[in-house]
């Protein structure tokens, strides 16, 4: 690089500035998965949490009690599939594949065995029939499976840092 | 080049820690402004010419490498090589990487390795180092643009503004995650929406890889190396997604220290380089042995005057390499090396680490420099 007549090389012209990014910024959620009897829980994924999967927004709230926020339209599209089939991948979860290219609308995270308690809690508090019963619009469910990174970092934790 | 004594500042550490930097005393001295180096512009000048230069080779090594299909010596399965593959002819972005240096100002600089794909001691080099030459040397300058050109690569490796990117590393290490902080706030002054959390958190949904939220990852930036996160438990999913890594999957080449033969070989006698091979008897007399796989001179072993010096470790597993000695610099007991930083293709600054063996471990002290 040339220096230029009159010009500063490399000083900075305009201000450093720092925002609001602090460390640490890990989630509660994430505390919980760390923390536990003082070492990293991360060898092994965790028991995956399930979501269902909506054809429309409509069909989502009408089972989850329809709060703003409750569903949400995730998923990317070059990879949104349908769920015609579903197969068993090498990480220990299921994926589903068929037509691919739709968006669709996701309930919140769940207990895999206890879908009907978590509809339940989804709607306490809102006016509902003393016979309420959990409705099922769904055309699928999908399951998520964390801890499946992070076991290296324990390996070789005589080294502080992972990086270099 | 040379070191100086330096008087340090009563609230250095103030400062530090209102920069983000709140390791400053890892390990006992981590920051230590109580010297300094001082460069010549002509020096500074030198070792941005040969940063760029060693950028160029290397990036000539892993075409040639993605060209033979020659992996096997970097102990990649064939499924990732032809992930390697895909990525290099894609043309994945890269953001940084830092190349250390042996040099004393006359000669020429010496590669010793290139921390390709997790490279730290990014915030001290950068607004740290920077905040120390404004407090005690303002009318003197410093090879050091890391901040600025960080922000205006982002918006090349991680789309336009507005996009969103996940920051992950091991939620344990605070110097990994000041850092990963550090490298956020750069993307958010590049106009990205950022989400951070640890690399256990991520979640695999079977088709592609969840936020903490439940939203899912299209772009990760990881401060965790590669070969980890191919070799734990959601690994193969990086093999089916078509998800975003950064740094890309050619750096698992460049990170690897077999790239110190690979560049011997494609460059031979190449000023900046020195002799590595696989077997001891290629690099005769004084000469240092790598794990292919580590980091923080852990288990580097150094064969110099018919001493041997070593570094303990948990890394080796994966075989060694040879490289020719190029002893460090040493002042008064100070081994330092210098840590080059590229980014995107432009060399972007210098930070220099001292260690009190001539092996640079992980308890080294950061020290900063000017250049007049």
């Amino acid at each position: 690089m040339q220096a230029m007549a009159g010009t500063v090389k490399r000083k900075r012209s305009a201000q450093v500035k720092r925002g609001p990014v602090r460390w640490p910024w890990v989630t509660a959620g994430a505390l919980g998965v760390l923390a536990i009897g003082g070492a990293m829980l991360a060898s092994s994924p965790e028991q995956p949490l399930a979501r269902d999967q909506y054809a429309s927004l409509e069909d989502c709230q009408a089972d989850w009690g329809g709060d703003a926020g409750v569903c949400d339209q995730t998923g990317n599209p070059a990879t949104s599939q349908s769920t015609s089939s579903s197969h068993s991948s090498s990480t220990g979860s299921s994926y589903t594949s068929g037509t691919g290219g739709r968006m669709f609308w996701y309930g919140p995270m769940y207990s895999p065995g206890d879908r009907d308690g978590a509809i339940r809690q989804a709607w306490s508090g809102k006016a509902v029939s003393s016979n309420f019963t959990p409705g099922n619009r769904s055309i699928g469910r999908t399951t998520v499976t964390r801890g499946g990174f992070g076991s290296s970092a324990r390996s070789f934790s005589s080294h502080s840092s992972s990086s270099s | 080049m040379r070191r100086e004594s330096s008087v340090e500042r009563a609230d250095w550490r103030e400062r530090c820690e209102s920069l983000g930097f709140g390791f400053h005393s890892m390990g006992g001295v981590y920051w230590d402004e109580r010297s300094c180096w001082r460069f010549t512009e002509q020096e500074i000048d030198h070792l941005e010419a040969v940063t760029e230069t060693l950028h160029g080779m290397c990036l000539a090594v892993v075409d040639r490498v993605v060209q033979r299909g020659d992996t096997e010596r970097f102990g990649l399965s064939i499924a990732w090589a032809e992930r390697i593959e895909r990525a290099w002819k894609a043309r994945e972005p890269s953001l940084f990487g830092r190349f250390d240096l042996s040099w004393s100002g006359s000669g020429e600089p010496k590669l010793l390795e290139y921390n390709a794909d997790t490279p730290t001691s990014l915030i001290e080099a950068s607004v740290v180092q920077w905040d120390w030459l404004e407090s005690l040397h303002p009318q003197a300058d410093q090879f050091n643009s890391l901040h600025e050109k960080l922000i205006a690569r982002w918006s090349v490796v991680a789309g336009q503004p507005g996009a969103t990117l996940h920051f992950a590393c091991a939620g344990d290490s605070e110097e990994d995650g000041q850092t990963l902080a550090y490298l956020a706030d750069t993307a958010q002054q590049a106009g990205l929406r950022t989400e951070l959390l640890g690399i256990e958190e991520i979640g695999w949904e079977g088709r592609q890889f969840i936020g903490a939220g439940g939203e899912p990852i299209s772009r990760l930036f990881k401060l965790y190396p590669w070969e980890w996160m191919a070799a734990e438990a959601f690994g193969a999913g990086l093999l089916r997604t078509d998800i975003q890594v950064i740094e890309p999957s050619w750096k698992m080449l460049l990170a690897n220290k077999m790239l110190l033969v690979a560049l011997w070989e494609q460059f031979p006698g190449h000023p900046n380089l020195l002799a590595a091979g696989t077997m001891p008897h290629q690099v005769p007399g004084d000469r240092v042995r790598k794990p292919l796989l580590s980091r923080e001179g852990a288990n580097v072993s150094m064969y110099l005057g018919g001493r041997l010096h070593e570094a303990a470790g948990p890394y080796g597993a994966e075989g060694f390499v040879y490289q020719a000695a190029a002893p460090l610099p040493c002042v008064e007991g100070n081994h330092a090396v210098i840590g080059s930083w590229i980014v995107g293709d432009h060399a972007a600054g210098i930070g220099l680490r001292e260690d009190d063996t001539p092996i640079t471990t992980d308890a080294a002290r950061f020290v900063p420099h000017y250049f007049v």
